[in-house]
């Protein structure tokens, strides 16, 4: 039901068209996706799902973006919708790294958990000041 | 170039910060394994952008056109730094129709590539514009920022109206007593012969009629009309006018008439004024010349109808404008009541006067119901009787449609000047 929701939601932000909402279907979907995780084991195929997440966003944007979009001479379609199956493919790959690197035992406490903290809060700063100087 | 954030930017990174921090919360790899790819975009983006340098020039193939014509717009586009996509626009008059090309368009250019982009538009209707203002967007790769700025590169581009097929013009009823090419009434130094007289003390021999001397046993010498100019004056009634939806109006058809007869009567060696009576008061004093039609055309682009409801009459008009014996040649959809009145008055004053009625009715809707055809059919004999008022103070007024010769128009007035001059004797 709620997964219905979802794509109402996401079509209603399609046809609109409304990007501030494009990110919050993904929001429920992903919430949905660790709801149905529970306590269970890991699951491999995440980075599948990790692909399509970014696949189904970048399609909205782009979809947005072909609304607006002037005379196209160049082909660009075809390099976007190259583009998107490569990101998506990347996405795949890196999220097999990640999950393989959650395989190897480097032991557990909460040291290790503000370490995780601390390098999540880290890589946002690094997101964060390379978009201040180059805006 | 201003760079701005798309939203993209800002929903990745907080889909990124969300789910590695549900990922520790929850104690769940696969959120970061989702949020992953978002932080991979965003980092790569953010790292990757870069504000596109373009060097952009505009040329048009040239500054004068006629209606109808096809201007060609180039730009040349030089990329110092390599643009995924760019999205350009050459916003145009309405006056011009792109006939090849389009704007906006949306192209890549590669590092250091130099690219010619051609533009072809149609000259619709008259008029001065400047165009070559060109909007700018750039998009990186990954769509994170859009770059948007504007070059100026304006160039002037006149519009001049399209001159009718006239051979034969309306002409004045009096001369100037400078030489030009009409046959003037009075008699002189000329080539056309006029009539013969006795001979008299002083003249030249070469003017004596051996023929008529023999026949009649003393001298008798020729007569001629000299060869004179004349003074027009074009007088555009820029008060109101009849529109189609999304064409043409009277305006449009009244300042081509206009032009061709400024035109016409200068290749005639005869001096040309122009004033343009409406909400705004335009006039120039009569010269001739090549450079004096060019004045004409430039003040004819110009204009445009200016709402007033300020009452106007002859007294606003410089009496410098309106030399004596000029032919004054209004050209007018006759709807206002000001124009209507003000031509009468010069006509009163003595002044030459024609009038050719750029006529409104084929702009008028159809009518539909039995009201509408009543008023209409009001409408249209309410036009008659002004026509006749004009035409009882020895005004010739013609009917002129588009599409219709102004040959035949003009034909019209010399008929109706002949058969006036004719009911006067």
């Amino acid at each position: 039901m709620l997964a219905l929701v979802v794509v109402v939601l996401l079509a209603v932000s399609l046809a609109v068209p409304l990007p501030s909402l494009f990110p919050w279907p993904l929001v429920v979907l992903a919430a949905l996706y660790a709801w149905t995780l529970g306590g269970g084991e890991v699951d491999q195929w995440s980075p599948m799902y990790a692909g399509a997440f970014v696949a189904v966003a970048e399609l909205a944007y782009w979809s947005v973006e072909l609304r607006g979009r002037a005379q196209d001479s160049e082909r660009l379609t075809e390099r976007r919708a190259a583009l998107i199956a490569v990101l998506s493919l990347l996405g795949v790959t890196a999220g097999g790294l990640v999950l393989a690197a959650t395989s190897i035992d480097v032991g557990s406490g909460i040291l290790l958990d503000l370490v995780g903290v601390a390098a999540a809060i880290g890589a946002l700063v690094v997101v964060a000041r390379l978009a201040r100087t180059r805006s | 170039m201003k760079r701005t954030a798309s939203p993209k930017l800002g929903a990745y990174a907080g889909l990124a910060a969300l789910g590695l921090l549900a990922a520790l919360v929850l104690g769940r790899p696969e959120l970061a394994v989702i949020a992953t790819p978002f932080a991979l975009v965003l980092f790569a983006g953010l790292v990757a952008a870069r504000e596109p340098q373009i060097l952009v020039s505009l040329e048009l193939d040239r500054e004068r056109a006629i209606e109808g014509e096809i201007v060609t717009i180039t730009i040349d586009l030089h990329a110092l730094t390599p643009v995924e996509r760019l999205e350009l626009h050459v916003p145009l008059p309405d006056n011009l129709e792109l006939v090849e090309g389009g704007t906006p368009f949306t192209l890549r250019l590669a590092w250091d590539e130099e690219r010619t982009i051609e533009l072809k538009a149609r000259c619709k209707r008259w008029g001065a514009h400047l165009v070559g203002e060109v909007f700018l967007r750039a998009h990186d790769r990954l769509d994170l920022f859009g770059y948007e700025g504007t070059v100026d590169r304006r160039r002037p581009l006149k519009i001049y109206p399209r001159a009718e097929e006239l051979r034969s013009l309306v002409p004045p009823l009096e001369t100037q007593v400078f030489t030009g090419n009409q046959v003037a009434r009075t008699k002189g130094e000329g080539i056309e012969f006029a009539d013969l007289r006795r001979y008299e003390h002083g003249d030249a021999l070469r003017r004596i009629n051996w023929r008529a001397s023999a026949r009649r046993g003393e001298l008798w010498v020729n007569e001629m009309h000299p060869e004179r100019n004349t003074d027009v004056i074009i007088f555009l009634d820029t008060f109101v006018e009849a529109r189609e939806e999304e064409g043409e109006s009277t305006l449009d058809v009244a300042v081509r008439a206009a032009a061709t007869l400024a035109d016409r009567y200068l290749r005639r060696k005869d001096r040309v004024g122009l004033i343009g009576f409406g909400g705004y008061l335009n006039w120039l004093l009569p010269s001739s010349g090549l450079i004096q039609l060019y004045r004409i055309v430039d003040s004819l682009l110009d204009t445009e109808i200016i709402l007033s409801y300020a009452w106007k009459g002859v007294d606003v008009i410089p009496p410098r404008t309106l030399p004596p014996k000029a032919l004054i040649f209004a050209v007018s959809p006759l709807l206002d009541e000001r124009a209507v009145t003000t031509l009468l008055d010069l006509r009163a004053r003595g002044f030459d006067l024609a009038v050719l009625e750029v006529s409104p009715v084929a702009f008028a809707s159809a009518a539909t119901g039995e009201r509408e055809e009543l008023a209409y059919r009001l409408w249209r004999l309410k036009r008659d009787a002004l026509r006749a008022r004009y035409q009882r103070f020895g005004v010739p007024v013609v009917e002129w449609h588009e599409g219709e010769p102004l040959e035949g128009a003009l034909a019209e007035v010399g008929a109706f000047r002949r058969q006036a001059r004719y009911s006067r004797v």
